[in-house]
């Protein structure tokens, strides 16, 4: 099985040459016959990439520790889960998952979207998709080929195991999450640049991609979000997001991909921002690109790098190359690029839009020129430095804050011209409650500008939503005379795209409530404390009882018992944060698990900021000697609002990318959201 | 050898998938007008 696998993965480049050859000339020629041959090539690759992947796995799973792969990151005792997910748990097995993700999204375009597709972009398409492929398959096969052998006499009866850590039921679902929404990345960067390469004469290529688009957009963001997710219950540093440079890194291109979103809209429903949208799409691409980059080169330090390797060379000739012919491409069709319709007001839904997206790629710059700071103090001689997670929330918080109240504002705007009287009326139950919120807030006791700016925007935007929805309801029972119920599940099924967009929106609204959290003062106690000692944080009790010693195969444990009752409650709980050891050899520092009581409720208005908060320990060190505990307690206000909007931005996201129904469309109500051109 | 033999193996079966089109392919059409419009051509001239 190991030979086939290899076998496979050799023979993969020679396939996406083909595709890039075929497709390339196809394109010249105006060939059907070569395009259909490239489409071939993309949907044999996806299959010797699968079977090159499916050799891995049973090499994983039969313990063969033949491989050098498989000896690195796994052992016997490994949970089958955990050698399930150190497929990806070192850089040979990601690059290859990295490039059958590719090879199967390739033969899913050649597939389904090629039927819906003009034929004559089919070869420019092809060809994109197999250069892109031909790169990530080099690499796997010639530069960090998983299935290296070992010489016979150096095979280890045991493997290492994978990195504790990474030995986290997440790590199944995170990384190949943020996979697809990466590899996704390509796809509408091939319809992009297969548009540029047929002379960029026309929009089409927008509704071509639209589906992929969006479908790279749930995926981005799911694992985006269960990154963080990961980090707050498993890293044990106490917070969700710290700004390291690999969660940087997948924001960019996350922050490009929605403006493209928004901008594609315009494009297609008014053939504005035609640069723009082209732009922002070959953009995600590149920053897409560059995130594996800064995670294979190890030219930053980030707690998701493989180490420093050389391969970083090869993706920044790949990233250089790219942006050359990109750059070169957007500049040969410029002329046809500008003949879009121009922009006729600001004040219009065109105008939001463009806000929107202006805002959102000055996060981007921000985001990156922050994120590369070490870079650049490096390159003067000196030591890297970095910036703290702080200076990130000081330079991004008003561009958030902005992009709420645009998020709030340009939906409501018509296209073309809008007068603003009639938006501020529109605007004007939403603004208020907005405001009467933050003010209610503030003489509760609430005092931070900024938690306070965030809760009066969240609510004015949710309001504005939610007026809007009203209207439509409204206007379609007008027609219909339904009962409110059905009349709003029929809206929302026949509208799926509108209000799956609207979901979104709300869940950003929610989530930023979570993030706003932050802004209040975290309390934060670092203790050390004996047995039946009791300790008190933010009106929580809690009293150290004792340690219990637990051994499973793959680790050795000391978890602490801590019995905690919170504010105002009678009724004990017992929070049990561990220090583990595993089994790996060179596993010198113990790993930490923490413990989590989330406080849902009661609501307290006298203090808005406790609703949904959590009570975090960390575990710092147990003394065996004199059976103390060091421990670090904090409490999360607000943070489980994040984890809410969360599952709200899969359901909107699913909703958005799920097809529309063609043939029971009522008229489109008057109020018109992001994601659906009118 | 096995990797070799395997590769070979691999590499003629995908050969022979990518190249179906390529051989099966129907001769381009001559330039000029589609059969259809001489049809019409026909009509017009009330040859039909």
């Amino acid at each position: 099985m190991i030979a086939l696998g290899q076998a496979a993965l050799l023979v993969l480049p020679i396939l996406a040459a083909w595709s890039l050859l075929a497709g390339g000339l196809g394109h010249l020629t105006n060939s059907p016959a070569l395009a259909r041959s490239a489409g071939r090539g993309l949907i044999a690759s996806a299959v010797l990439a699968l079977a090159s992947s499916a050799a891995l796995l049973l090499a994983f799973l039969k313990n063969d520790f033949r491989l050098e792969y498989v000896a690195d990151y796994s052992s016997r005792e490994q949970p089958l889960i955990y050698k399930l997910s150190a497929f990806w748990g070192g850089q040979d097995g990601s690059l290859l998952l990295w490039a059958a993700v590719l090879a199967v999204f390739g033969a899913l375009v050649v597939l389904t979207t090629a039927r819906r597709t003009p034929p004559s972009w089919h070869a420019a398409i092809y060809a994109v998709l197999g250069g892109i492929l031909l790169f990530f398959a080099v690499l796997t096969a010639f530069v960090a080929n998983p299935f290296t052998l070992l010489p016979p006499g150096a095979v280890p009866p045991n493997g290492r195991g994978l990195n504790p850590l990474l030995q986290n039921p997440w790590m199944l679902i995170h990384p190949p999450t943020l996979y697809l929404g990466y590899v996704g990345c390509a796809l509408p960067f091939a319809f992009a640049a297969a548009a540029l390469l047929r002379g960029a004469a026309d929009d089409t290529w927008v509704k071509l991609c639209r589906a992929w688009s969006l479908f790279t957009f749930t995926f981005l963001s799911i694992g985006i979000w269960l990154g963080a997710y990961w980090a707050y219950i498993e890293l044990g540093w106490g917070g969700f997001w710290a700004w390291d440079p690999v969660e940087n890194a997948s924001l960019m291109p996350w922050l490009t991909l929605t403006a493209f979103l928004h901008a594609g809209v315009a494009q297609e429903a008014k053939g504005t921002f035609r640069i723009l949208s082209i732009t922002l799409v070959t953009l995600t691409f590149l920053l897409s690109v560059y995130g594996t980059f800064l995670t294979r080169s190890g030219i930053i330090a980030s707690v998701h790098a493989f180490g420093k390797s050389s391969i970083g060379t090869w993706f920044l000739v790949f990233l250089l190359t790219v942006t050359a012919l990109c750059v070169g491409l957007l500049i040969w069709r410029s002329r046809s690029l500008r003949r879009g319709s121009p922009l006729e007001s600001l004040w219009s839904r065109e105008g939001g839009l463009l806000l929107g997206n202006l805002l959102l790629l000055g996060l981007t710059v921000i985001v990156f020129f922050m994120t590369m700071y070490p870079v650049f103090t490096g390159a003067q001689g000196g030591e890297q430095q970095s910036l703290k997670p702080e200076q990130f929330t000081a330079a991004t918080r008003p561009w958030l804050l902005l992009l709420l109240l645009i998020m709030g504002t340009g939906p409501v705007l018509a296209w073309r011209e809008e007068r603003p009287l009639a938006v501020l009326r529109r605007l004007a139950l939403p603004l208020g409650l907005g405001l009467a919120a933050a003010a209610l807030f503030a003489l509760l006791g609430a005092r931070e500008i900024w938690s306070l700016g965030f809760f009066a925007v969240s609510l004015f935007v949710a309001a504005a939503i939610v007026c809007s929805f009203v209207r439509d309801l409204a206007d379609r029972r007008k027609t219909t005379r339904e009962h409110p119920l059905a009349a709003a599940g029929r809206l929302f099924l026949h509208h799926r795209r509108r209000y799956g967009a609207q979901l979104v929106h709300l869940s950003m609204v929610v989530m930023a409530i979570g993030i706003s959290g932050l802004a209040y003062k975290t309390d934060l106690t670092f203790e050390t404390v004996s047995q039946g000692q009791k300790m008190e944080v933010a009106g929580y009790r809690l009293t150290y009882e004792g340690y219990d010693v637990i051994n499973r195969p793959e680790y050795d444990a000391l978890a602490l018992r801590l019995a905690v009752y919170p504010p105002g409650s009678r009724e004990g709980v017992l929070m049990s944060p561990e220090r583990r050891v595993y089994g790996r050899a060179e596993q010198e520092q113990p790993a930490t698990e923490v413990a989590i009581l989330p406080r849902v409720l009661p609501f307290s208005w006298g203090q808005p900021g406790r609703h949904m908060e959590d009570l975090y320990v960390i575990p710092l060190n147990i003394d065996l000697a004199t059976g103390t505990a060091t421990l670090q307690v904090l409490v999360h206000p607000l943070v489980n609002w994040l984890w809410v909007g969360g599952v709200l931005l899969i359901l909107g996201a699913h909703l958005a990318v799920w097809p529309p129904r063609k043939s029971t469309a009522l008229p489109r109500p008057a109020g018109g959201f992001a994601l659906e051109g009118r | 050898m096995i990797v070799i033999g395997l590769m070979l193996l691999l590499l003629g079966a995908a050969a022979v998938f990518v190249a179906y089109p390529l051989l099966s392919a129907e001769p381009s059409p001559p330039p000029g007008p589609p059969p259809g419009l001489t049809g019409i051509s026909r009509k017009g001239t009330g040859d039909a």
